[in-house]
């Protein structure tokens, strides 16, 4: 048996990547950090239209029913519950941090979307069973990272999925949307730990036997140099105390990538979706 | 680009070393042998079992491929299309019905000619073949002559994925597309290969080819396709006696075990075989 086609090697590596990133946390990575990352991120995903959940939602139209119920894990403040809620679906969102939340009622307001459910809660203390076979697609974007033990988050999309079941990571390296030189510049010698989804899940999933089809798509982000400094402080703020030096390089840095006062970036991520085993089952 | 994880010991971070050997070089020790054994002569010697296998799954799996490069808007009408190792135009003809131009680089003649009948019987004339093989029609071919650059089922005859992958975008404006048959096999094929005594990879192809354009920084879309492999009993006779061929001279007692699995597995005169065709293609 190829080891590469064992559940156990990539369940392993996944869980040492995660084990790693967390090791190097000094700062607020969590609840607290999403808090902080509400306005920014929103900002972020709003920008160009969408662009990022629109692209998704077109990946994903050909292989599901017109008015398709859906769960977004992970939802932030809407960057694909307004694009999934304007091509007709229905979403239930799961997102535990309040600034999120508050983000995604106002976004989707402004978008005229007014059906839609928030579960205020993390994805891990959400009962599954409840939601049984419940949605047409269970999917979550750039979310999985964030979870130690990825293959039960994937088979608890599969348990509330009559049908389809994604997972979007970035698809620009394990370092997707920091790899532009900063890192060593302020963390010196230490490895930039890894977080894309992207192929670890897909491996992960091919190796579970299950047969993933991936899409994928560029999509464009824009936003003021201000917010992206913010994102970009908070960031190295996990894994270290900014001093007044190192907040100056990242503010030069974020400015020389500017035009028209504008950070303009185009980013690739990757649609993985499969059939849960419940599909053509009936409950 | 080499992907690596790091994991922090008591000597400070290390590399994993279940990963310190690249995809690349996976596939290069797993298919240095089965390439060196599929020479051209062997293709030569394939040629009419396999132009009977294409014929009688009715170009399936070809049709299917060409629809989905069609619709995700790889292959259009204007199309200038690159087929490497076309063989005897198990795809070529479904591209080429939905394509300008279908330039078929395949080495072996006894292939390129039913390919030329295949082309001719079914009104298609806009099909190029080149008795070639791929390095040499490369060397040869500028930049960005192609719109598409697609290779079907034969990704395991170039142990340099690299190379191959690398040459493919090289040559195509527009996008690329490598196909294989998914899996490590059938589970009846493998036993008859272990019954037989043949030790050939079983490593999945699609999967490996899949990470090694990760790990080339060229993440591909992928998609599958199932469809159902036919021939006659004659022509998966010629099959298997000529696997065996490529390890050793073929016994009596080959040709009776070869003999009883085909009639196992066929109906009517025709031997069939479930297959999964995965697709993988990237922005060149």
């Amino acid at each position: 048996m190829d080891e590469r086609l064992s559940v156990a090697h990539w369940d392993g590596l996944w869980e040492q990547r995660w084990d790693t990133r967390e090791s190097l946390y000094v700062g607020s990575a969590h609840m607290g950090y999403w808090q902080a990352r509400a306005e920014d991120f929103s900002v972020g995903r709003k920008a160009c239209d969408y662009d990022f959940g629109r692209k998704i939602t077109e990946v994903l139209t050909p292989f599901l029913p017109a008015k398709a119920e859906v769960l977004d894990v992970g939802c932030g403040p809407g960057s694909i519950l307004v694009p999934m809620g304007q091509a007709g679906w229905r979403v239930t969102a799961v997102e535990p941090a309040e600034e999120m939340i508050r983000q995604l009622r106002a976004n989707a307001e402004l978008a005229g979307i007014e059906d839609y459910t928030v579960i205020p809660s993390i994805w891990q203390d959400v009962d599954t069973e409840s939601l049984n076979g419940h949605f047409d697609l269970a999917l979550s974007a750039i979310t999985m990272w964030m979870f130690r033990d990825l293959r039960t988050q994937l088979e608890r999309l599969e348990t509330v999925s009559r049908d389809l079941c994604c997972v979007v990571g970035g698809a620009g390296g394990e370092t997707s949307g920091h790899s532009d030189g900063m890192w060593s510049a302020i963390m010196g010698d230490v490895p930039q730990p890894g977080y894309s989804e992207f192929p670890l899940a897909f491996n992960l999933l091919y190796a579970m036997g299950r047969n993933p089809e991936v899409r994928i798509v560029d999509y464009s982000t824009k936003r003021s140099v201000e917010s992206k400094i913010h994102q970009q402080k908070l960031f190295y703020a996990k894994y270290t105390q900014l001093t007044p030096s190192t907040e100056r390089m990242i503010e030069d840095n974020v400015m020389a990538s500017a035009s028209d006062d504008l950070v303009h970036e185009n980013c690739k991520a990757s649609v993985i979706f499969w059939k849960s085993p419940k599909a053509g089952v009936t409950n | 680009m080499r992907h690596t994880y790091f994991r922090k010991t008591s000597k400070g971070v290390e590399m994993n070393e279940a990963d310190a050997v690249s995809w690349q070089d996976r596939w290069r020790i797993q298919m240095e042998d089965m390439a060196a054994r599929s020479d051209t002569q062997y293709w030569n010697r394939r040629a009419e079992d396999y132009n009977n296998f294409i014929v009688s799954s009715s170009f399936e799996y070809g049709e299917r491929m060409a629809e989905i490069l069609h619709s995700n808007t790889m292959l259009g009408a204007d199309s200038n299309v690159l087929e490497i190792a076309s063989g005897v135009g198990a795809v070529t003809l479904p591209l080429a019905r939905r394509a300008a131009r279908v330039t078929a680089v395949e080495p072996a003649q006894s292939m390129a000619d039913l390919l030329e009948e295949n082309a001719s019987a079914a009104n298609i004339n806009n099909v190029s073949p080149e008795v070639t093989d791929f390095a040499t029609f490369a060397a040869q071919t500028q930049d960005n002559a192609f719109d598409l650059a697609f290779l079907c089922h034969a990704a395991w005859q170039f142990p340099d994925a690299a190379w191959l992958i690398e040459e493919m975008s090289r040559l195509s404006s527009g996008h690329c597309c490598l196909a294989d048959t998914m899996g490590q096999g059938d589970p009846e094929n493998l036993a008859m290969q272990k019954k037989l005594g043949i030790n050939a990879p079983e490593v999945d192809r699609p999967f490996y080819l899949y990470n090694v354009l990760n790990e080339l920084g060229r993440p591909a879309s992928l998609s599958n396709v199932s469809y159902m492999m036919r021939r006659s009993e004659d022509s998966a006779r010629s099959m298997w006696t000529n696997l065996v061929s490529k390890y050793r001279t073929v016994s009596e007692q080959d040709t009776e075990m070869i003999n009883e699995h085909i009639a196992t597995r066929s109906t009517n005169g025709v031997y069939e075989v479930p297959a999964t065709m995965t697709m993988m293609w990237w922005k060149a």
